[in-house]
């Protein structure tokens, strides 16, 4: 299952009333069901209260957001996140961090929710390590972990801040395509914060482009890469249109071309 | 079969030996036995009469003569803690949880818990036997009391140090304040909430010695005081010794209690 989102002229800004600060001014965009969207730009632009305010966890002062159940108005079970510090709880096992999100979830019980979690940490490839606790695991599994907690609630919307910001290279490579496997099973609406232009090009449909303080969608380009595209990926980031693309967004950006 | 047992024997035996050789451990003990034969053979020496300052022996061997009477008095002084103790970890945990879920609590009690916590508490016990009687209940009041407001302040600061990343986490689950207390608050809380059960240990059972040593007709507080009456000095020293073993082995099960409960993969977590 996947459900469109729909941002209407959002607006969100901290400080006193005398002395706002503004974070978000007049975001709107769409999000049709099943499409993966990359919100690409600076790092401390808003991004991260934008998809906030998408999840129901931060009150915004003015505009909407719908999804295909309705007017977002706080937290629901049709929308997970995956956070960049992964924010797993440290005295839980990786099998009860999994099973938090579903037993928060009614009418299910404890055998049920342990049986769907023990397959999504398989799916995630954690398989053997329901037993350890966050603090004996790797950046690369801690995120899996954060995966499985998420898609293990089976949402209809994905919100992802930034989640392989804080891993090795190496790391990020792999669960990127992993990512894209998933969501290609299951057919989750993403929207995938990020300040990794390349990243945002091999994964996503669309890009959104926002800019700094306040933050506002200034650009958007479709991407066109055929799909699937792992296990080409060294094809796809040396085509023309990768290339076309990744220099567009820099420029978008403010940063500089090479060449 | 045989053999290998044996090797695990040795091996714990040459695991002794090696923690009692490491000089953390050496050195405190090289002192104690140090200042037990200086205590033994100097004090007599030096002409101090054993109903001032008895001998290590003495107060040893007036322990097992008087053992039965101690455990007695003794029992009853850890019904009167039981009863304090709990009440304090207890009512305070509660009242602390209160005041974070609550915050115009906290607004309204804090300043007063903190005044509360500065003020000496034995000061109230007149009032108590006014209230309460000579006797357990007064007892009871002051052991609870003089340990009460550190359990509270203790378990608030665990409360407050809370991660709210982790609260928003879960809240992004749908979690409600159950959730988020079951699965964040009650955890993130344990340190601090041990850092004060330890304090409130040694609070509580000195309030229970205090208490029995002004109103009580049992309990060893009292039975220090009828062994002063009678210039039994020796048994006042084993007495003692039996108090200060008895909070010893209760701070030390608490500890042990840490350990199991507060250890998530990396051992024990941050201590306070």
């Amino acid at each position: 299952m996947s459900q469109s989102v729909s941002v209407v002229g959002l607006r969100k800004s901290y400080g006193s009333d005398a002395d706002p600060l503004a974070v978000l001014e007049d975001v709107s965009f769409d999000v049709t069901a099943g499409e993966f969207v990359a919100i690409v730009g600076p790092s401390g632009c808003g991004k991260t209260t934008l998809l906030k305010s998408i999840a129901g966890i931060v009150d915004t002062d003015s505009g909407e957001i719908v999804t295909g159940q309705g007017p977002v108005t706080g937290p629901s079970d049709e929308i997970a996140m995956v956070f960049q510090d992964f924010r797993l709880l440290p005295w839980k096992t990786v099998l009860e961090n999994v099973v938090m999100g579903l037993d928060i979830q009614p009418d299910r019980s404890d055998r049920e929710a342990e049986g769907v979690a023990r397959e999504w940490i398989e799916t995630v490839g954690l398989a053997g390590s329901e037993q350890s606790y966050p603090s004996e695991l790797s950046g690369g599994m801690k995120q899996r972990v954060g995966l499985a907690r998420a898609l293990a609630v089976d949402p209809d919307i994905l919100l992802m801040d930034e989640p392989f910001g804080s891993l090795d290279a190496q790391t990020r490579d792999r669960l990127q395509t992993e990512l894209l496997q998933l969501w290609n099973s299951e057919q989750t609406t993403i929207l995938f914060v990020t300040h990794d232009i390349s990243e945002a090009i091999y994964l996503a449909d669309r890009i959104l482009v926002i800019s700094s303080k306040p933050a506002t969608i200034t650009a958007e380009f479709e991407v066109n890469l055929q799909r699937p595209r792992w296990g080409r990926r060294v094809e796809i980031e040396g085509s023309n249109e990768f290339e076309r693309l990744r220099n567009r967004l820099r420029k978008k950006l403010g940063l500089t071309v090479e060449r | 079969m045989e053999e290998s047992k044996q090797q695990a024997v040795q091996v714990r035996l040459s695991n002794i030996y090696t923690a009692l050789s490491r000089r953390t451990v050496a050195l405190p003990g090289v002192m104690f036995v140090v200042v037990v034969i200086g205590w033994e053979f100097g004090i007599p020496a030096l002409g101090v009469e054993s109903y001032i300052l008895p001998t290590p022996s003495e107060i040893l061997a007036s322990f097992v003569e008087e053992y039965p009477t101690i455990i007695e008095h003794l029992q009853y002084t850890l019904k009167a803690f039981a009863v304090g103790f709990v009440m304090t970890v207890v009512g305070g945990y509660l009242l602390a949880l209160a005041m974070a879920e609550w915050s115009i609590l906290e607004t309204v009690l804090y300043p007063y818990v903190i005044a509360a916590r500065s003020i000496p508490i034995i000061t109230l016990l007149p009032i108590f036997i006014v209230w309460l009687g000579f006797g357990f209940s007064s007892i009871v009041a002051i052991s609870h009391l003089i340990s009460f407001f550190a359990m509270v302040v203790n378990s608030l600061s665990g409360f407050k140090s809370t991660d709210e990343e982790l609260v928003e986490m879960v809240q992004s689950f749908s979690g409600n304040r159950r959730d988020v207390f079951w699965n964040v608050y009650l955890y993130s809380s344990l340190p601090y909430v041990f850092a004060g059960i330890k304090i409130c240990v040694i609070l509580a059972f000195t309030g229970v010695i205090a208490g029995e040593y002004l109103v009580g007709t049992e309990g060893i507080g009292h039975l220090i005081l009828q062994y002063n009456n009678s210039f039994a000095t020796d048994a006042m020293f084993a007495t003692i010794l039996a108090i200060s073993v008895t909070q010893l082995l209760l701070f030390g099960l608490v500890v042990a209690i840490e350990r199991k409960v507060v250890s998530w993969g990396d051992g024990v977590a941050q201590s306070v």
